[in-house]
């Protein structure tokens, strides 16, 4: 027990960089569920965390109060982005919400109440590890169970084939639509737990090198699978402390795993479990090879 | 008692007049087969169904409801049903969990009672399930394939899982597109019983289909595409003797 404390408080911020980060994974790993490449949650994980982290200075509102604010403002954000863009496919939906994100950081230069270049500062610490990991838990059980809603089929479905899917009265743009309003939201959380933990935060934390870490969470975890985000994002966040004994050259070590993983779980680490899972079941013969294909 | 009426329907993809002029209609309880060479139009008429293609002329009704300049889905909702020429199955689905997509329609479960545990919910999963497996069943795909990914089951299996998944609509309209193809006699005898079967339980059936044997035993009346015109239509007796019908698609040949 002695060991826990003394552990808990020479790591405690990396603990709860990974649970943020796992939020973030989760604001992604929504909308690849729906099969679409949107890449804007660290802009809106930057837009909820300077309207939450301007409400809690100007008001000292508690965090839970300036979080959900936040993330309704994401959200908002999010539906009027989202009703046109998530008309658009594959890699041009990726490149307008690309161009999204880099607006929000213009903005966020060149606004005086976001501090323009320099940033905020003096932003209340109200983030606490319990704070984080519970609304993970809560986001990880409702994850959990969208699966079994029509609306969690629905997602599933336009995944796999849209058109189909409109084939059998679901309607793909909704389904879109929701997908990328609600990852607006839950990266919106991310962004305030991220502001009230840093007292500090700048346009370049919510750039595109971010929403590259995100991406990359959620493909080394298993794109589709939220359980895979979580641990993608643990991973990720925890290899540079694990490679800190390499010293120079841990960065090296760190991209051989990542490549690794790529090249030999495509689907991600949750994908090595799904398959092993199905492989105990009755697997007919040469579906392996006709899944490699 | 539902009908499917097609009313001097046109569809031009540019310059192209893919259908012109069609006019006929569909009964419940009957099944009218769709033929015509290739390229006739047939698929098109299909996609029309279903709202993938705006008719440029005439209209789509079931009943009294205008179906054409509805959306896809809105249009699946109201209960027409179709399966895919070339299959489009959700590929990495099980065989029972792309049955339960096709019931979409027909759930009425509340989406927030999952969260809270609601033993409704549980039941009415438990029943999708149930349903899904007795549909599989009933088309015919062997019951070790049921937890499959869709993506490696045999061709044969994935063709009659689609009509499993149409059939999980409860439609009132199906639309077989080629279900025969790619089957063996034996299986092709096997899905004549199913089509019958399905037009019996009142729904409207149309079958696009090559395979002659198969229109002219299973359906009721017969609708000639050729050149997006519509030839002739009658009782498969009635078409295969028509003179424009042996001309255009039969070649000079009498049928078997």
């Amino acid at each position: 027990m002695e060991w826990l404390v003394h552990f808990y408080a020479l790591h405690s911020k990396l603990i709860d960089q990974v649970g943020i980060n796992a939020i973030f994974a989760l604001s992604l790993s929504i909308t690849l569920q729906a099969g679409h490449l949107a890449l804007a949650n660290a802009a809106f994980g930057g837009i909820a965390a300077y309207v939450a982290s301007l409400l809690s200075i100007a008001r000292g509102w508690p965090l839970s109060v300036t979080t959900l604010i936040g993330a309704a403002a994401a959200a908002l954000v999010g539906a009027a982005v989202g009703w046109p863009v998530t008309r658009l496919r594959g890699v041009y939906l990726a490149i307008a919400t690309i161009g999204f994100g880099e607006i929000a950081l213009i903005v966020e230069n060149n606004l005086s109440i976001t501090g323009g270049a320099e940033g905020l500062s003096q932003i209340p610490n109200q983030t606490t590890t319990w704070k984080i990991y519970l609304v993970l838990a809560v986001l990880a059980f409702i994850f959990w169970r969208l699966r079994r809603t029509r609306a969690g089929w629905a997602i599933a479905a336009v995944r796999e084939d849209e058109h189909a899917a409109a084939s059998f009265g679901i309607d793909p743009t909704r389904v879109k639509f929701w997908t990328f309003v609600a990852s607006a939201a839950i990266a919106g959380v991310a962004g305030s737990l991220y502001a009230h933990e840093n007292f500090f935060i700048a346009p370049g934390d919510w750039g595109f090198s971010r929403m590259v870490d995100i991406l990359v969470y959620c493909v080394i975890g298993g794109a589709a699978s939220p359980w895979g985000a979580m641990l993608g994002a643990g991973i990720i966040s925890l290899l540079p402390e694990v490679f800190r004994f390499l010293h120079d050259y841990r960065d090296i070590v760190n991209g051989v795993v990542l490549l690794a993983v790529v090249i030999f779980a495509p689907q991600g680490l949750a994908g090595l479990w799904a398959r092993d899972r199905r492989g105990r079941k009755a697997t007919p013969p040469g579906a392996a090879e006709a899944q490699g294909s | 008692m539902s009908v499917l009426h097609y009313r001097d329907v046109g569809v031009n993809f540019g310059g192209v007049h893919a259908l012109h002029g069609v006019s006929f209609d569909v009964q419940s309880g009957h099944v009218v087969g769709l033929i015509g060479p290739n390229g006739a139009g047939k698929t098109t008429l299909i996609n029309v169904t279903t709202g993938v293609v705006a008719p440029t002329t005439g209209s789509v009704t079931l009943d009294d409801m205008p179906l054409s300049g509805r959306r896809q889905y809105q249009i699946a909702r109201v209960g027409v049903a179709r399966t895919y020429q070339n299959i489009r199955l959700f590929p990495r689905m099980t065989a029972i969990d792309n049955v339960v997509v096709g019931a979409t329609r027909i759930r009425h479960d509340p989406d927030l009672g999952a969260f809270v545990f609601l033993p409704s919910v549980r039941r009415a999963r438990i029943e999708l399930q149930e349903h899904a497996r007795y549909l599989l069943h009933r088309v015919g795909v062997p019951r070790d394939e049921w937890d499959t990914v869709a993506s490696v089951m045999p061709y044969g299996s994935q063709r009659r899982l689609e009509i499993a998944r149409a059939l999980a609509m409860r439609p009132r309209v199906l639309l077989l597109d080629e279900p025969a193809a790619g089957m063996n006699p034996a299986e092709t005898a096997n899905l004549q019983a199913l089509i019958r079967s399905i037009a019996k339980e009142d729904v409207a059936v149309m079958l696009v289909e090559h395979d002659m044997p198969l229109v002219m035993g299973t359906c009721d009346q017969v609708a000639v595409l050729n050149f997006g015109e519509l030839i002739a239509t009658g009782t498969p007796a009635e078409v295969s003797r028509d003179p424009a019908v042996v001309e255009a698609y039969l070649g000079s040949e009498a049928l078997p």
